[in-house]
Order: C-alpha cells, then sequence, then structure tokens
C-alpha cells in the first residue's frame, strides 16, 4: 500500500475509532468498538439514538475533537458513524486549511509591518 | 393468488410470484414508481411477506432464542428489526417482530411460511407453552411509502398516524396492524389486514392518494431502493456474505444477550481478525446503469483488492452507485485511490462512500408542521426555512428605512 493511501486511512481509523469509544462511554452503549460498523445508523435503528442523544453527539464533537456545531447545521452528518467521521475529518482539514493561510496571512502582515517598520527606520535614521 | 391478485393482474405491468403469492412486480413505469416513492406516496402490495403470529406463555422464550436480537427490547405497540442466524452464525434472513401485548406477529420477506414454521420449532427446545398461527394466506400487507404517506394514512386511520415512531405500530382491530416500518429510508406505513378486507381498502387508498399524486408501484423498485438505502438482501449483498460483521449489520445482533441461535460460532468469528468487508461505492464520472456489473474486480495499484456486489443507477444522486466486498484493509470510505475494472477492460474511477447513499427526502419534512395538500402550510422543512430567512430579512429592511 503506497504511503499516502496508508496516511489517509490510518487518519481515518484514529478518528472512526476515538469516535466509537467516546460514544460507548457518553452513552452507556453496551457494544464494544469493533462491534459497532462504520455504516451502522445512529437513530431509528442501528444505535438507537434519541434526541438527547443528538444533543450528547454534539457535546461530544466539541469536548473530543473541537468541533462546534453551529445553529443551521445540515444534520444529515449524523446519520451514521461514517458520516459522523466524515464530518470530524471535513472540519479538522478546513482548520488546518484556515490556520495555513492565518499563517500566510500572519506572514504576510508581518512582512507589512516589517516594511512599514524599516521604513520608519529608514525615515529616521535619514532624519538623523 | 393472494386477495388482490385479480386486481392486479388487471392493471400491473408485470406479476411476479414471491415466497409462493402473487404481487406486482411492476405496476407502470419504474421512473414513475421511484419518483413517487422518494418524493411524494406509493402505493404497494406486500402480501409476499411470511406473517407468523406467535402467542403461548413462552412464545417470548421461544423468540428471545431463535432470534440474534433482543426481544426484550420490544414493549406493547413496538418492533424489532433483527436476523435469525444459522448455527454457523450466518445469516438466513431478516426478520420484523411486531409485540401485540405478548402476543408476536413475525414478518419475513425471505422466507417461506413453512422454513419459517420449521425454523422456529426447531429452535424451541424445551419450551412447549406456544401456539403458532399462520396469516401468510388469510391477510395481505398494504403499504403506502413515500415522504407524504404519513399524511394520507392519517386522513385513513386519524392523528394517531403521527404518533406512531419508526417501528412502532398500532392494533387496528384483531390482527389487523397499521406498521411503520420500510427500507428505503422513506416514511413507510404497511396495513397488515384479512383478504376479504385488502381491495377495499386498496382502492380506498388509490382515491385518496390521488392528490397526493400517488403512484402504483411494484416489488422491482426495490432493487434501486434498497442499493440507495442498503438492506439485507438475499440476492445483493446475501450473495457474497452472510456474516453480519462483513455485511455491516452488526447492529441487528445483541452479542450480550446469554443465549441465541447462531451465538456460539458468531463470537468464536468475532475473535478473528475480518478478512473482508462490504462497502458502499460511487463512480467519480459518468457511466449508466450498465457500466460495471456484479463481479467485476476492484483494483488498486494493479491488484484486485475486492469485487462490486451490486450496482445501479441512482436518480437521486444522478451516479453510479454500488456495493463492494473489499479486502478489510482497504474497506474505509473516503478513499478515492480505487478503480474498478469493467468486462470490456476498462477501468472506472470509484470513491469508497458511507451507505445509505441518500439523503431521503423523508428527513425534510416534519408531519407537524409541513404538508402536501395544505397551502396553508409549506412542503418541507427547507421551503419552511427559506420563507422564514426571506420573512426576517424583509422585516430587517423595513425597519431601517
Amino acid at each position: 500500500m503506497q504511503e499516502a493511501l496508508k496516511n489517509t486511512i490510518d487518519e481515518r481509523n484514529a478518528v472512526l475509532e476515538e469516535v466509537k469509544t467516546v460514544l460507548i462511554e457518553r452513552l452507556n452503549l453496551y457494544q464494544e468498538p469493533q462491534d459497532i460498523d462504520e455504516d451502522t445508523p445512529l437513530f431509528g435503528s442501528g444505535l438507537k439514538l434519541d434526541s438527547v442523544d443528538a444533543t450528547e453527539v454534539v457535546v461530544m464533537l466539541d469536548m473530543s475533537f473541537g468541533i462546534k456545531v453551529e445553529e443551521g447545521t445540515d444534520p444529515s452528518f449524523m446519520r451514521n458513524i461514517n458520516q459522523l467521521v466524515d464530518f470530524i475529518l471535513e472540519r479538522k482539514r478546513a482548520t488546518e486549511a484556515g490556520s495555513e493561510a492565518g499563517s500566510e496571512a500572519d506572514s504576510e502582515a508581518d512582512s507589512e509591518a516589517d516594511s512599514e517598520a524599516d521604513s520608519e527606520l529608514t525615515q529616521a535614521t535619514a532624519a538623523a | 393468488m393472494n386477495a388482490l391478485t385479480a386486481l392486479h393482474t388487471l392493471h400491473a405491468k408485470n406479476v411476479t410470484s414471491f415466497n409462493g403469492i402473487e404481487v406486482p412486480d411492476q405496476y407502470s413505469d419504474l421512473d414513475k414508481e421511484y419518483k413517487a416513492l422518494r418524493h411524494n406516496v406509493a402505493l404497494s402490495d406486500y402480501s409476499h411477506y411470511t406473517k407468523l403470529k406467535i402467542e403461548g406463555d413462552e412464545a417470548f422464550d421461544v423468540l428471545d432464542i431463535a432470534v440474534a436480537g433482543d426481544v426484550a427490547e420490544i414493549r406493547d405497540e413496538q418492533t424489532l428489526y433483527t436476523v435469525l442466524l444459522d448455527e454457523a452464525g450466518n445469516i438466513i434472513s431478516d426478520v420484523y417482530i411486531m409485540n401485540d401485548d405478548d402476543t408476536y406477529i413475525v414478518l419475513s420477506e425471505h422466507i417461506d411460511d413453512e422454513t419459517l414454521l420449521t425454523l422456529f420449532k426447531e429452535r424451541m427446545g424445551e419450551f412447549d407453552d406456544v401456539e403458532f398461527t399462520s396469516l401468510t394466506h388469510s391477510h395481505a400487507i398494504i403499504a403506502m411509502e413515500g415522504p407524504y404517506s404519513w399524511e394520507l394514512a392519517k386522513e385513513i386511520y386519524g392523528m394517531d398516524v403521527i404518533g406512531i415512531p419508526f417501528l412502532g405500530f398500532i392494533a387496528l382491530e384483531e390482527d389487523v396492524f397499521l406498521l411503520r416500518a420500510g427500507k428505503h429510508g422513506e416514511f413507510s406505513y404497511k396495513v397488515i389486514l384479512p383478504n376479504e378486507e385488502a381491495e377495499a381498502l386498496w382502492n380506498e387508498i388509490e382515491e385518496k392518494g390521488e392528490r397526493y399524486e400517488l403512484v402504483k408501484a411494484g416489488l422491482a423498485l426495490h432493487k434501486l431502493t434498497r442499493l440507495e438505502n442498503p438492506y439485507f438482501s438475499p440476492s445483493g449483498n446475501g450473495s457474497v456474505s452472510r456474516d453480519p460483521r462483513e455485511l455491516q449489520l452488526q447492529w441487528m445482533v445483541r452479542y450480550d444477550k446469554d443465549e441465541f441461535y447462531g451465538r456460539e460460532k458468531l463470537l468464536e468469528k468475532r475473535e478473528q481478525n475480518l478478512a473482508k468487508k462490504v462497502v458502499g461505492v460511487v463512480l467519480e464520472q459518468g457511466g449508466d446503469a450498465h457500466t460495471i456489473n456484479s463481479g467485476d474486480a476492484v483494483i488498486y495499484n494493479g491488484e484486485t483488492i475486492g469485487k462490486i456486489v451490486s450496482c445501479g443507477y441512482s436518480p437521486s444522486l444522478n451516479k453510479v452507485i454500488a456495493q463492494a466486498i473489499l479486502d478489510n484493509t482497504y474497506a474505509y470510505a473516503g478513499i478515492d485511490a480505487y478503480t474498478v475494472k469493467s468486462s470490456d477492460g476498462t477501468e472506472h474511477k470509484i470513491k469508497t462512500t458511507a451507505t445509505p447513499f441518500v439523503n431521503n427526502h423523508s428527513m425534510l419534512i416534519n408531519p407537524n408542521e409541513n404538508s402536501f395538500v395544505n397551502p396553508d402550510k409549506f412542503r418541507n422543512m427547507i421551503e419552511q426555512l427559506e420563507a422564514q430567512q426571506a420573512q426576517k430579512l424583509a422585516e430587517e429592511e423595513k425597519a431601517s428605512a
């Protein structure tokens, strides 16, 4: 297996395991992690969660993954374990992309500030 | 024959025999039937389901040993959707078990009356205070299915319909039930009733369904809907594996139950590493229902890592979708590194995905707020939300003016 695929699978597997473990702990599920398949529905059938549990899932996302679910977010990400993991990974990538963009912006801002400082320094030096 | 065979023979395009009972395979046009199920209401005859009444002081004990799910979970007017396993821990069939005040009605789509009865009798052990009554040939099942089926069912059976949860039911009379259960992700109401009452109900639903743009549908439709929303299917995923772990159906099994048929072997298998698993697959570009086929190889880096189990064209997604069984090392959603090699040797890029493939239209409908026929209500929550936002914006503009 090529490195890129291995990394993708390892990343997904790590989130899958954490999601299952945290759900079992927070919702007192009787299953072991290996008994919960990735496409297991969360509500109705499957894990048979209810609306109170849905709130717990939202809290879990915040506490365990630092993800805040905004009001009005399409709730279909809670349909099954795999979709929940997709949602976590998408948010993680968006945050990383945001941080990188942020760093670049910071870096540009720093450069601009440096240039301004240089300019001020140049003017001050010239004035001296 | 069933109660509605004469009617279907007159009006349906094709009638087929299932479990020895004749039901429509296709009523008119598959596209029309699909659209009705996914957006309005479809009317279907499910009388081919085997229907077995189990009663007596030990009915619970027999059922609890016979099936892999926890029968103790279901109270009066609740239904358990679970599986019957064989001794080796493999799935024989899925079953619904309805608890009608400690009398149980078992519904099975994939095994006939005689086989189901034999399976239960083999599993009775020392329990003998049990009585079995077949309702298969005395009762029909008529189904209203689709995002607005709740509203049509409400017209016929009253407000109580709105309160029926998924897998709940109402006992209308003795051995007459309104069950909310389906295998396609949309609202679904099945009426189990004596044969002699079936034709009158069918006609009533058809007449009242007109304003919901109801379409009569057959069983052929569900080859596609159950691919979009995968369930156990002997001719689909069940054709490559009967192992609940490989099929991702462990949620239908209650491992912590003390005893059930097939438990010992299933627990042994649970301790072993999983070799393969069924996952959802979407063709990345183009294609139609014949681009790939069952049995086509799934390839990664020139190596075969699995094969296509079942496939078709999803009108909801406008994409070719499939279930594939893959070497477990590769069986994860969200991977776009694989291809499917079709019979002409062409390789098609695929992406593995979570299933169900579709976000069902019924998820957008709140029976307490929406309506298909009431012009004073919005048809779904999206329309409702958009209208609320537009109103808010208008109010803000007015206030700032």
